[in-house]
């Protein structure tokens, strides 16, 4: 049996290796369909951009079972600290703006207003910025908000766009509170990217699971 | 020979994309939406609380063999922003596409300009610098600072490098005989509708047509319904307003070169044709010695005299041709 330390520090030298698996998995899940296809959306008429967003939006957001860990800037052994929350946030978003800007500028070229895309992708990355922050802050704060944030990230990414699919006429499942679904509403050509509000209260309340009391974590960090 | 062209795929040979319908509004409605299997048409019509409306709106159905009787009864779903209803309350009759078989076959099997085949794609610089930027991102350990400046500045280069011009617009004046025009315009991408349509294509064919209407037009219309379709090319058939044009006098456009074809089959290059003039060579005009464009000059009928224009104003965003069989 590994002790948590032990276990933490061998996680700390993985991530102090710069391999991040959350990015990596947006970037892989985002770049291969599109290279596949030829960046040619095909008979769905998707937006390139949507397309982007959902799967960065997932991968950002996946919930961790510990802090995410980061090196010493400068330190030739790569010394871990605290301080990988912000890290996180920076990673999610530093990938995924090269692809975003491409794929925002080849649906611009293909007619979509320049207001409709600043809404869509600028709301997708608040998300992406969102649930990067979240699921890097979860485990730092306590086990049990850890798990409700996995709780409500589960409901919001996975239930709620499961949900829309088995009753597509239900009124109070219209798709929009899930951030997934939300992007994905606005992700076929012709649609008009929908009000940002029940995504962003949604989103919200589950960031602020955070903030829940409940019972400290007992893993500590090794620097 | 008309035979031979629809065989070689020239003209209209692919299935209409342009039906009419009409949607009842009660309001309150900002804004609706009319969705079926291949596409979806987008209203941005307010309509007042209390009050009724019924609008036309131009959908890109596929109707096996183009018949309108074949129409489909219901469409999918109507979707509206505010607290109204829209609801689909059939389609137009008679359709203006009904009136495409009255169109002289000549005309309707004429070769098309050619255009772009659609969409911009990311040229291997684009894939460098994502491939680039992302490789660095990892590479920089620890620095995540800098992990999204550099994220953030390949954006920006990516999002303000220039891409490929957008093609334009391409409409050639059909004529046939003394009395017979279509207007035939082609585009990638997206193409707004004149209003007097008879046919809409896209190539490749079966993907989904999207229409929603844009400003333009005058200032007192309601603009002008666009329709798009990413990665393609759309063509469409409309009736055009008067074509004043003869050997004594131009009075449709200023044309930047014009060609005539004599019965016998050869092509004579006549320069400039200015507005107000007669024909270049015939009334003083300077002859100009560039051969006419191929897709302009091939499948034409043997035996009558064909003129063919460009007009002023080729490099902007419309390039516009006449091409008259039959030029008297």
């Amino acid at each position: 049996m590994h002790s948590p330390d032990s276990l933490n520090s061998r996680s700390g030298r993985h991530l102090a290796a710069g391999v991040d698996w959350r990015p990596l998995l947006g970037l892989v899940l985002a770049l291969v369909p599109l290279v596949a296809r030829g960046f040619d959306v095909g008979p769905t008429g998707l937006r390139l951009t949507a397309l982007v967003l959902v799967p960065w939006l997932v991968a950002a957001g996946v919930p961790r079972a510990r802090l995410p860990l980061t090196t010493t800037r400068g330190s030739a052994r790569g010394n871990t600290t605290r301080g990988g929350v912000r890290g996180a946030v920076l990673r999610a978003l530093a990938l995924a703006l090269p692809l975003l800007a491409l794929a925002a500028r080849l649906d611009r070229s293909a007619g979509t207003s320049l207001a409709e895309l600043g809404r869509g992708a600028g709301v997708g990355l608040g998300l992406v910025a969102l649930f990067a922050f979240a699921s890097a802050r979860t485990p730092s704060r306590s086990v049990g908000s850890a798990r409700l944030y996995a709780a409500a990230w589960t409901a919001l990414c996975l239930g709620l766009p499961s949900l829309r699919l088995a009753f597509p006429e239900a009124a109070l499942l219209d798709g929009l509170w899930s951030p997934v679904s939300w992007v994905a509403s606005w992700a076929r050509a012709g649609s008009e990217v929908p009000p940002a509000s029940a995504t962003l209260f949604a989103s919200g309340l589950a960031v602020l699971f955070l903030f829940l009391p409940g019972r400290s974590s007992e893993r500590s960090v090794s620097p | 020979m008309i035979l031979l062209a629809l065989a070689l795929g020239l003209g209209a040979a692919g299935e209409n994309r342009l039906w009419w319908g009409e949607v009842a509004l009660r309001g309150p409605v900002e804004a609706a939406v009319v969705r079926h299997d291949d596409g979806a048409s987008a209203l941005a019509r307010a309509v007042p609380a209390g009050t009724e409306r019924t609008v036309r709106v131009p959908l890109g159905a596929r109707v096996p063999g183009d018949e309108p009787a074949r129409l489909p009864r219901e469409l999918d779903a109507t979707e509206v922003s505010g607290s109204g209803a829209a609801r689909f309350a059939g389609w137009l009759e008679p359709q203006p596409a009904s009136a495409w078989k009255s169109v002289t076959p000549g005309l309707r099997a004429r070769g098309l300009p050619p255009v772009a085949d659609g969409g911009a794609r990311p040229s291997a610089a684009d894939l460098a610098i994502v491939l680039a930027a992302c490789a660095l991102g990892f590479g920089l350990r620890g620095r995540d600072g800098a992990r999204f400046l550099v994220g953030a500045v390949a954006g920006g280069v990516l999002w303000f490098l220039p891409g490929a011009e957008a093609e334009p617009v391409v409409e050639v004046y059909e004529g046939e005989g003394t009395d017979s025009w279509v207007v035939v315009t082609r585009a990638t991408d997206r193409l707004a509708l004149r209003g007097s349509e008879l046919r809409l294509e896209v190539d490749p064919p079966r993907r989904p047509v999207d229409f929603r209407r844009e400003a333009g037009g005058s200032p007192a219309s309601e603009g002008r319904w666009v329709g798009s379709s990413p990665r393609t090319r759309l063509t469409s058939w409309s009736v055009p307003v008067a074509v004043e044009l003869s050997r004594d006098a131009n009075r449709f456009r200023s044309l930047a070169a014009c060609w005539l074809r004599d019965p016998a089959g050869g092509w004579r290059a006549l320069g400039r044709w200015e507005l107000g003039r007669g024909l270049p060579g015939e009334a003083g005009g300077e002859p100009g010695e560039a051969p006419p464009p191929g897709w302009a000059a091939s499948g034409l009928p043997p035996g009558r005299a064909v003129l063919l224009g460009r007009a002023e104003g080729v490099g902007t965003d419309r390039e516009t041709w006449i091409r008259w069989v039959g030029f008297p």
